[in-house]
């Protein structure tokens, strides 16, 4: 078996430069061998000089490191900048994606509600891990190549703008949940809610009402779906994307009365057929909702302006 | 027990302010010993000697790094018992080292009229 110092040294010198390696391994050996003479000459055995010699000296690792080895952090302060902002720039933008489009597709399917939302938070989760790990691994071998990353003289006009947050994730993902939700189950009534009427077994929505009608609702959940995206990243309540949103629930709300009107929006005979009269109060509902989330954004926005710049 | 944890931080940080300190002065010490050629670990008791606390696995890198930079010399010597690796500093270390040397000695005018002033208010 090698030595003590032999081991130390070949420890040492990993990742030196092939042709420095022998020369600085040779020059350590002699640095050690003089150490270890001091230390005899007062009286250790050579053994315990030795071991207390290397143990002077310390981890060879970071001695490596200092010789110019390998790194001893997976992505340095070179790097560290570029690597947090693609991170948090892909997780930001995908995530929710993935979500929304997991969960439409688990409507899709026969799955129950729970098993719809596990398993698209599930498809998340390794979405992220994914992606957080191929960027990492991306990242540390720029690190080990040394690769120049493009660098540009930074002036004040690069700093970024204050970001006065009034919307929180928690209510960006609320708001996506419930849309989310409802566009799962316009899918999810034609198939799970059916009432049968006259021996005939018909989903609550009027099936002729989906060419165009419930197909356009659909787009415009989509829409507000992106629209909860847009005012996160901004931060707040815009005019225009305070007037989007009165567009949108204005055109979800009219849609919704009007079909009702023309009683094509549920399957005929279903309002008597539900007990309690529990569906006579939707149109009212939706205009409801439609009234005070039309008006919030303008308030927020009114709010944001005077309070704020 | 409160009393000597406060103490312990309070010594921890001085030793991260002293190596902060020293860590330029050890790069002035080797190019001011080095006019003479010796090789690394008699530097290192040579600096001790002179007071000047330095670890061997900072010493050994950083001589390289000095190599590397034009500002010391080196060569093998297979006479001694064993063979050693001398570095000498370069005329570019003795400009270096004097710029450093002067620099280092503004510093000190400076710090004690800083530390005196101190003491006075």
């Amino acid at each position: 078996m090698a030595t003590l110092t032999e081991r130390y040294v070949d420890a040492a010198v990993s990742g030196v430069a092939q042709s420095q390696r022998d020369d600085v391994a040779a020059e350590l050996r002699t640095s050690v061998a003089d150490a270890v003479d001091d230390l005899t000459a007062q009286g250790l055995s050579p053994e315990a000089a030795e071991v207390r010699a290397l143990t002077d000296l310390g981890d060879p690792a970071a001695l490596a490191e200092r010789f110019g080895g390998r790194p001893r952090h997976l992505i340095g302060p070179a790097y560290f900048g570029h690597y947090s902002q693609l991170l948090r720039t892909l997780l930001f933008v995908v995530l929710p994606i993935v979500a929304v489009a997991s969960l439409i597709a688990q409507g899709l399917t026969d799955a129950s509600p729970i098993e719809g939302v596990l398993s698209a938070l599930g498809v998340v989760f390794q979405t992220g891990v994914q992606i957080a790990f191929w960027v990492t691994v991306v990242f540390a071998v720029l690190e080990r190549s040394h690769t120049p990353m493009p660098t540009r003289e930074w002036t004040p006009a690069d700093l970024p703008e204050v970001v006065h947050r009034r919307i929180g994730l928690g209510e960006t993902a609320f708001g996506i949940s419930v849309l989310t939700l409802l566009i799962w189950a316009l899918f999810w009534q034609r198939d799970h809610w059916q009432v049968t009427i006259d021996g005939e077994l018909l989903p609550v929505l009027a099936p002729a009402a989906w060419s165009p009608w419930l197909v356009l609702l659909l787009v415009i959940l989509l829409a507000m779906v992106v629209l909860e995206i847009v005012k996160y990243r901004i931060g707040r309540w815009t005019v225009r994307l305070a007037t989007w949103n009165t567009v949108l629930n204005l055109g979800f709300a009219s849609i919704v009365v009007v079909l009702w009107a023309q009683e094509s929006l549920l399957s005929p005979g279903i309002l008597e057929a539900v007990p309690g009269g529990l569906l006579n109060p939707v149109p009212w509902i939706v205009v409801a909702i439609t009234v005070f989330d039309t008006a919030e954004g303008w308030w927020s926005l009114r709010r944001g302006s005077s309070a704020g710049e | 027990m409160c009393d000597s944890q406060y103490s312990a931080r309070v010594s921890t940080s001085q030793d991260v302010h002293l190596q902060e300190l020293r860590r330029g002065t050890v790069v002035l010490a080797s190019l001011l010993i080095l006019r003479t050629p010796e090789y690394g670990y008699r530097l290192l008791e040579s600096l001790a000697a002179a007071g000047i606390d330095v670890d061997a696995n900072t010493l050994y890198p950083l001589l390289r790094r000095l190599e590397k930079q034009g500002l010391l010399a080196s060569d093998w010597n297979t006479d001694d018992t064993r063979p050693r690796k001398y570095y000498e500093t370069t005329a570019a270390g003795r400009e270096v080292s004097d710029h450093l040397a002067a620099d280092w000695a503004r510093l000190n005018v400076a710090l004690q009229e800083l530390a005196s002033e101190g003491k006075r208010s």
